[in-house]
């Protein structure tokens, strides 16, 4: 999987899930206040990568996740 | 297996709103319970277990599957850490359980982001599906 | 089942596009000493099907909530402190099926919030 591919499906799929544009997904957004997650819901976040990509992701990991950019990197790693 | 009293050592509920009868085990990620409805449960009306039975046992299997787990991380004198449901998502219920029939429940923790595990639930009677949902357990620390 | 039992409807007031409905718990509700010993707190069971009263209060009609889509607690009803609370409800009656907008609030505090699809029953 490319690197852009990696990028239009997670946008797609998070924009679904939270029900925000798509448009609003930018590289340097802080994934968090975009898709306004609480803690409750960073979960949701885990689970759909997880579900998507084949990959497990555990908790410290993902909190260490800031901006989109980062998210799609760190998928990008998972995979390879 | 676990049954009657046993099930307190699992769970902090007590009746009148002990919604699972039956612990058949857990691993890791998985935990599976039973009930069988009773004419004189709580949630009955009308010979059958509502709604509100239904998605409190889902809880309940949670609650002992956590229970379960950490009891074989923590040791079995460990003090219970008290679990809450953050959050219940995707519930679908087809049909209401009539008193009589046992309701089997199976749930997953598909993913853990700190205190919080987003578990996976399905209810049967018999073969069939009458109940899924997600449920997010927030755990005290 | 809940319902004068478990807890009692004190009011209601008609708002802009919802209505609210005040209750009352009854702290001497034997859910309490079971939910739990010692430390009475409303199940979140109990809190979604006081919405669903109020909901079938509003349409006349018997519900069966088939399809919970989302059910969030964010503070623990507890009937000591809060005994009274306010049920804040937007209803989307489409003829079979009832679209529920609910949260369960009182002054600032926010308890839960509920959105849910639930059918009409039929009376027997």
């Amino acid at each position: 999987m490319t690197k852009g591919e990696i990028i239009s499906k997670v946008n797609s799929l998070l924009a679904e899930e939270f029900e925000v544009e798509e448009s609003v997904i930018t590289p340097e957004a802080n994934i968090k206040k975009t898709l306004e997650l609480d803690s409750l819901s960073l979960v949701d976040l885990v689970a759909l990568i997880d579900g998507e990509f084949g990959i497990k992701t555990n908790g410290a990991e993902m909190s260490k996740v800031g901006t989109f950019s980062e998210l799609y990197d760190f998928i990008e790693s998972k995979i390879a | 297996m676990q049954q009657g009293e046993e099930i307190k050592q699992l769970i902090p509920q007590r009746e009148p709103i002990m919604m699972i009868d039956t612990f058949y085990g857990a691993t890791e990620t998985t935990g599976k319970s039973g009930l069988t409805v009773l004419a004189d449960n709580v949630f009955c009306e009308d010979g059958q277990l509502r709604e509100m039975g239904v998605i409190e046992h889902i809880a309940q299997t949670c609650a002992a599957y956590n229970g379960v787990k950490n009891k074989k991380n923590n040791g079995v004198e460990s003090k219970p850490k008290l679990g809450y449901i953050g959050e219940i998502k995707k519930c679908q219920i087809a049909r209401l359980p009539r008193i009589g029939e046992q309701l089997v429940t199976e749930v997953e923790a598909t993913a853990q982001v700190m205190n919080v595990t987003l578990m996976e639930a399905t209810t049967k009677i018999g073969s069939e599906t009458i109940a899924s949902c997600q449920i997010k357990l927030f755990e005290e620390d | 089942m809940l319902k004068d039992d478990f807890f009692t409807i004190t009011g209601k007031e008609n708002g802009e596009g919802q209505v609210v409905y005040h209750i009352e718990l009854n702290p001497n509700h034997p859910i309490f000493r079971g939910h739990f010993p010692g430390n009475p707190i409303s199940p979140g069971v109990c809190n979604i099907g006081m919405i669903k009263v109020c909901a079938e209060e509003e349409t006349g009609s018997n519900l069966f909530i088939g399809n919970l889509k989302q059910c969030k607690f964010s503070h623990l009803v507890t009937p000591g402190e809060n005994k009274e609370l306010d049920i804040v409800l937007k209803l989307e009656d489409t003829g079979d099926i009832v679209k529920i907008a609910a949260s369960i609030i009182k002054g600032d505090t926010k308890f839960m919030e509920l959105k849910a699809e639930a059918s009409k029953e039929q009376k027997a």
